[in-house]
């Protein structure tokens, strides 16, 4: 029996009579980390807005921690991190924090007290003087407070330095293994979630088009290289697209591998050839 | 959420109460001055830095001035500040993604930083009132004539009525940049707004909060008076009424519209003084002449069904209950507006 | 504590990793049954990755009969892959450095130490002609 935190069903959103999300479907278990991941402006965002209660749908349901999202403010249990990490510039760290202890009833201080001493960021420093990572931090440390169940960020690790990314994924890790939080992350930079996340939700071209385990997906492709027509040695598997990588040029296949292909060199494929390869395809629908 | 939001607008609201009681206080300094040197503290008597009592008497126009501009300029750079800048920076997803709802967000924030401003503006008109009619009756003129309290501009600038507008200035502020969205657009949405309301209120609504008193005049006390606007005897009351209404009504006290040019008082053909004629005898034949031409307009008047003369006004004695009318009304008109402008915040998206 | 390290260019995924690495350890003697496996929130705070991928690894373990968890307390090794010659080596090489640490806190220096062990071993194989 699985515990769902968070369904989206048959989900549209429309800005202005243009197309956003179409039909989505997905669900996200608990203790699970979910890498969202689409190019620019394929909707990751508005997907965020619309699970966190910002937006509503023009079509479909949200429900989060088994209720149905509303206005009446965000559900208690989930935090978002927007892309923008909003934080007040006039305030102080410490100002910003008593912010989240007035405006939460169920905040643990000494919680986030501890992500922002960890950082090493001054509690009487203002927040506009703060550098972008550690402005991650401190909202980070806003989001976290909460305690929340289901946590989602929102391109949290853009804009950083290779050692604030790693701070940051690093926090993100520590609470899902010492509280079991649900993490869902958007990026439209794959290599940086995929050793964090243990799932994959890929959008393109307004709907779900993968979902499920990491691992599953990459055994349920493989590489196909070599001359001929791919969809005929690929034998029932349906061919995704061509890609370019380190050893030339590959066909993702999605399927079982063909025991026999001559003239094909079969080869196993990494979570970037998939999700590559997925993000490129055209589909009629 | 109430420290905070005072912490989060401590610079703000600073500034919306400051600026009254800072302009309170140099009003009051420059009155004590006036007092002293004893000027007549009349508004609009004097403008220009001739001497020094036309020196306070301008800085006390000014002064009158400036409050009645204030609600307008809070309205704009309170008013619409306390959610453009948030909305600007984006930082209203912070505000709607805490376990506090939209709705407490909201009126906590219209609460916290519009209440003491608007008492600042109480200050403010209570220091202007007591500046010009504390201890002078005849204070509040314009220009040459006399006029009431209860007219624009000077009932806007004393009393409760600033606040009530100040009030009325910073819900439309507020609602327009939830509207709107955009900040400069917000701000000259409200400029416009907030200026049609404060003349609106003396032009169309302000005359029906009560009903006015009426003065039957002959038509001989009216022609005597000659100027049929102010013929009420000044010395019979000690501050002026607020004429609303004068008209010729017949004798059944219906109003007779009567065509303008009807009835000349006289035909461009005034008597002149003859070279031989003393100073004396002149104003006889000139007094003569006067009484002739009004005997010969009342007859006119009078063919035309004119039988005595209206006068509707509001003595001044009314001024407080319009005061607290009006502020009422105003505060009335930013709830709602406040409360209508909740569908904004509902529909508010990142 | 087994410190484990995740290569991420070898194309393996992580969990395996953490299995080959486990068993490699139990191999070599460096974990012995009994001992505990470090926590999953101990392995994200040295390699920041998803605690899942410990739980799997260990569940994997755990399949193959080498760990079992011992619910609130942690994950234990079960079973030994050790050889049995390296099994031994390593409960002797403990039970030595013992003896030594219980020399030198008597205040004995390595010369008197070596002095001990070449009397003990030459009276062990002098007296039994070189066959212990």
């Amino acid at each position: 029996m699985t515990d769902t935190v968070l369904t989206m069903t048959g989900v549209d959103k429309s800005f202005r009579r243009t197309p956003v999300l179409q039909d989505c479907v997905f669900s996200v278990e608990r203790g699970t980390v979910t890498a969202l991941v689409g190019s620019n402006g394929a909707g990751k965002s508005t997907l965020m807005s619309l699970a966190v209660g910002l937006l509503r749908p023009d079509r479909g349901e949200v429900i989060v921690l088994g209720q149905r999202v509303g206005q009446r403010g965000i559900t208690p249990g989930l935090s978002y991190l927007a892309q923008h990490k909003p934080l007040y510039p006039r305030l102080t760290v410490k100002e910003m924090l008593h912010f989240g202890r007035s405006t939460n009833p169920s905040w643990n201080h000494d919680y986030a007290t501890e992500l922002v001493d960890a950082a090493d960021i001054s509690m009487s420093a203002k927040i506009k003087s703060l550098s972008p990572g550690h402005r991650t931090r401190v909202a980070l440390a806003l989001a976290l407070g909460r305690r929340p169940e289901l946590l989602l960020l929102d391109e949290p690790l853009a804009d950083l330095d290779p050692v604030a990314r790693r701070d940051v994924a690093r926090t993100l890790m520590r609470d899902a293994a010492e509280h079991g939080t649900t993490i869902v992350l958007s990026s439209h930079v794959l290599s940086e979630l995929i050793e964090v996340a243990d799932q994959l939700l890929l959008l393109r071209e307004h709907r779900i088009r993968l979902a499920g385990a990491i691992d599953d997906i990459t055994d349920d492709h493989y590489l196909m290289a070599g001359s001929g027509d791919p969809a005929a040695a690929a034998q029932g598997g349906s061919v995704i697209a061509e890609i370019n990588g380190p050893s030339g040029t590959a066909f993702v296949v999605h399927g079982t591998r063909p025991a026999v292909a001559p003239g094909w060199r079969i080869d196993d494929a990494t979570l970037d050839d998939v999700v590559l390869a997925h993000l490129r395809a055209r589909s009629v629908s | 959420m109430i420290r905070v939001t005072w912490r989060q607008f401590r610079g703000t609201i600073l500034v919306g109460v400051l600026t009254p009681l800072f302009l309170a206080v140099a009003i009051a300094a420059v009155t004590s001055v006036a007092s002293r040197i004893g000027s007549p503290n009349v508004l609009f008597d004097c403008f220009g830095l001739s001497t020094t009592t036309c020196l306070t008497e301008t800085a006390l126009t000014l002064g009158s001035l400036a409050t009645l501009a204030l609600p307008v300029v809070l309205g704009v750079f309170v008013g619409v500040t306390v959610f453009s800048r948030d909305i600007e920076r984006g930082t209203h997803v912070l505000g709607l993604t805490q376990a506090v709802g939209r709705m407490r967000w909201y009126w906590t924030r219209v609460l916290v930083v519009f209440t003491p401003v608007v008492l600042a503006m109480v200050v403010l008109g209570y220091v202007v009132l007591w500046s010009r009619f504390g201890s002078n009756p005849y204070g509040g003129s314009l220009v040459d004539a006399i006029t009431s309290r209860l007219e624009f501009p000077t009932f806007g600038t004393i009393g409760v009525v600033p606040a009530g507008y100040t009030a009325l200035g910073l819900v439309i502020g507020s609602s327009a940049a939830l509207l709107l969205r955009n900040t400069i657009g917000a701000m000259i949405v409200t400029l416009i707004a907030t200026v049609a309301v404060i003349v609106a209120f003396p032009t169309v609504v302000r005359e029906h909060y009560a009903t006015p008193e009426v003065r039957h005049l002959t038509l001989d006390a009216s022609e005597s008076g000659r100027s049929v606007a102010y013929a009420m005897d000044p010395s019979e009351i000690e501050r002026p009424s607020w004429p609303v209404d004068s008209y010729y009504a017949n004798n059944s006290g219906e109003r007779l519209d009567l065509p303008s040019g009807a009835c000349p008082f006289d035909d461009g053909q005034w008597p002149e003084p003859r070279p031989d004629e003393t100073t004396a005898d002149f104003d006889l034949r000139l007094d003569a002449f006067i009484a002739n031409r009004s005997q010969v307009r009342m007859d006119c008047l009078r063919s035309l069904g004119a039988d005595h003369y209206d006068n509707h006004f509001f003595e001044d004695r009314m001024l407080w209950r319009f005061q607290f009318t009006e502020a009422a009304l105003c505060l009335l008109l930013a709830a709602v507006l406040a409360g209508v402008s909740t569908l904004s915040v509902r529909r508010l998206c990142p | 504590m087994i410190a484990y390290r995740i290569d991420r260019r070898s194309g393996i995924p992580a969990y395996v990793q953490l299995v080959l690495q486990t068993k490699q350890a139990l191999r070599r003697g460096e974990l012995a049954v009994g001992d505990q496996l470090p926590t999953a929130k101990d392995v994200v705070d040295m390699l920041t990755i998803n605690p899942n991928t410990v739980l799997k690894a260990y569940r994997e373990l755990e399949r193959e009969g080498l760990v079992a968890p011992q619910p609130g307390v942690g994950t234990f090794v079960v079973a030994s892959l050790a050889k049995p010659g390296m099994a031994e080596k390593a409960a002797l090489q403990r039970e030595l450095n013992r003896w030594l640490d219980h020399g030198i806190s008597a205040g004995l220096d390595r010369g008197d130490l070596e002095a001990l062990v070449v009397s003990a071993l030459d009276s062990r194989y002098d007296n039994e002609g070189e066959q212990p």
